[in-house]
């Protein structure tokens, strides 16, 4: 496929040669950074360093309506959500591109998740290699790395005064149709330099696991007193369920009356006690080293084993965010030892 | 593309209260609205049940497939959605979708006996078994129905079971956890009665459902019995939201007993991740 040079100065001009679409980019807000429809080209910010959120929501949002409804008393009138408009989610970092990847397995394999399916197919992913990998990014031990390319349309490298356009699909070589007037075809020269970058970042990165046989190796530590541990510690927040890319986990809500209302998704957490107790009370994850265990085992043994995909890509936010300090890493460590 | 989100409209026939108590329980026989709406299901399959603006549950489809113009589902009065369900009046509206869930391989026991021990409310999973052996008598030997409860007024299916005990359709056992007054059946746990009524192995099915506590002691006492691991099944529930896999709240190690299960064989079972 084919390569562009786009000058630093015409990001915005690139940005609305892409024409109507809903275009969702990296912003500042509150100290956070956050994937945000922007109604305004030259909002999308590519030096923001650290990326708080994922843009996971742009294809499963926290909240979706299923379908809305109204009980007519002998009938029921149903329906179904919303249309998709095209979308483009710019700025998008490797591994956050790789966890879409991770994810459309689980929505599309036995039952096809048209809610899920119908976002995905509207969306184009624009990522932006990672110059400066942050203190928690262990994306290599994941099969990534900052110029990684899986789940993207276009990767954009900064080579100095200009990015490193790379169309890597159907979908990415389509949305270039209309822009490709406002880039450079890129040399032999700017490839090699998109080249050193990525070298450079990916010497940047600090933090490794080690994961062969991990998926056989968790099973063996079920019962190991080092799971109670990791529970005593933990706060059942979830935090590092909702920043986490590949995390999946929903509940369903009515919301309204019998007579109107909607059915909604709603992003639920396995760290939560409510997640799983039955109606009697009844509860088999029962305390928090239950739940941490399964969210590590589903992880690093379930996913793969159905899916196909080890259902984390590295990105180390749930390291970072939270509050008591466990640390993944650790804890996948931890098992290794017990193991060996 | 079909959306697994939708249910369809039904509406209730027909209300049977099976148990009084703080955690009533009714059978609703339901009718599917629209005739391109039904669906086809077999004994051990689920469906959602529920009513839009409160919720749906994860309910055990307990008619037989052989009863073709109607489904039942007997649903214990537990939390919200059941306890709105309980609400409704005959001629009301309710939603289904489904069927989820791997059923029983019913058609493999072509010839051989089958055997039930139920508890409690698990006795629902069970009934279109009992219905589809009984509808098919002539492929299938003979019945035999364990089931116990707390008390008397605890049985689910109390005369259909007695009306099999007149016509002979099934042996059928009955017990009750603890003596009450005008019993005159056995009183004992479902687990120890099944030592007593010491059914034979031989060309014979055990299904059991019943609580957890209940279902680990059966399973061992069929073990005692000598019955082998594939002649023994079992069928489970967790908390379901989706009934198709993604929501992740019904999972048993790798397992989702959505659409996975709920009817484990016991060498399935055995294998199920300690979590269960």
């Amino acid at each position: 496929m084919d390569n562009y040079l786009l000058q630093k100065s015409k990001l915005t001009e690139f940005l609305t040669s892409l024409g109507d679409v809903n275009l969702i980019a990296p912003v500042a807000a509150n100290g956070t950074t956050r994937f945000e429809l922007i109604e305004n080209a030259a909002k999308a910010k590519l030096d923001l360093e650290d990326y708080t959120a994922s843009p996971k929501k742009v294809v499963f949002p926290q909240t979706e309506t299923l379908f809305a409804f109204r009980n007519k008393g002998d009938s029921l009138d149903i329906e179904e959500g919303e249309e998709i408009a095209p979308t483009v989610v710019f700025g998008i970092r490797p591994c956050d591109a790789k966890s879409f990847v991770v994810l459309d397995p689980l929505f599309n394999k036995d039952f096809e998740d048209p809610y899920y399916k119908k976002r995905r197919d509207a969306t184009v992913l624009i990522g932006q290699a990672c110059a400066e990998p942050t203190n928690r990014c262990f994306c290599p031990s994941l099969g990534g790395s900052p110029g990684g390319t899986e789940g993207l349309d276009i990767l954009m490298t900064d080579i100095g005064n200009d990015y490193f356009l790379e169309v890597l699909s159907e979908k990415g070589k389509k949305l270039m149709n209309g822009s490709a007037g406002v880039c450079a075809a890129a040399a032999a020269a700017d490839n090699a330099k998109k080249e050193k970058a990525l070298e450079q970042s990916l010497g940047k990165i600090k933090r490794q696991v080690d994961l062969k046989q991990m998926h056989e190796m968790l099973p063996k530590t079920f019962e190991d007193k080092m799971w109670k541990e990791v529970g005593n510690s933990c706060i059942g927040c979830g935090i590092c369920t909702y920043n986490c890319p590949t995390c999946h986990c929903f509940d369903i809500q009515d919301e309204g009356s019998t007579y109107q209302g909607r059915r909604l998704r709603v992003w639920d957490a396995c760290m939560y006690p409510e997640f799983t107790v039955h109606a009697s009370g009844e509860n088999p994850r029962h305390d928090r080293s239950t739940r941490i265990r399964n969210r590590i085992m589903h992880k690093f043994t379930f996913y793969p084993n159905n899916l196909g995909h080890i259902s984390c890509v590295g990105c180390g936010r749930c390291i970072e965010l939270c509050p008591v300090n466990e640390d993944l890493i650790e804890i996948l460590n931890k098992v290794r030892a017990i193991n060996e | 593309m079909s959306n697994p989100y939708i249910p369809v409209q039904a509406v209730v026939k027909d209300l049977r209260q099976e148990t009084d108590g703080a955690r009533p329980i009714k059978t609703f026989t339901v009718e599917i609205k629209d005739k391109k709406d039904k669906f086809k299901f077999s004994p051990g399959q689920c469906a959602m049940v529920g009513i839009p603006g409160v919720g749906e549950s994860m309910i055990s489809i307990c008619s037989s497939p052989t009863q073709k113009k109607y489904m039942q589902f007997s649903i214990m009065q537990m939390g919200k959605v059941t306890s709105a369900l309980h609400e409704l009046d005959k001629g009301e509206m309710i939603t289904v979708r489904g069927p989820y869930g791997k059923p029983f391989p019913i058609d493999e026991w072509k010839g051989k006996k089958i055997l039930t021990i139920g508890g409690g409310i698990g006795q629902a999973p069970l009934r279109p078994i009992i219905n589809y052996v009984r509808d098919n008598a002539k492929n299938y030997g003979a019945l035999s129905i364990i089931y116990g409860a707390r008390s008397p007024q605890d049985l689910v299916f109390l005369s259909e079971l007695e009306g099999m005990k007149k016509d002979k359709s099934a042996k059928v056992h009955l017990t009750v956890d603890a003596e009450a007054p005008d019993w005159k059946g056995n009183v004992g746990f479902v687990p120890n009665y099944l030592m007593d009524v010491k059914p034979s192995p031989k060309n014979t099915i055990a299904i059991t459902c019943g609580p957890p506590i209940m279902i680990k002691f059966v399973l061992q006492n069929l073990k005692k019995l000598g019955f082998e691991d594939d002649q023994i099944f079992t069928t489970l529930e967790n908390r379901m939201k989706c009934g198709i896999g993604k929501c992740g709240k019904c999972n048993v190690g790798g397992v989702y007993v959505c659409k996975d299960g709920p009817v484990f064989s016991y060498a399935q079972f055995k294998e199920l991740h300690p979590d269960f």
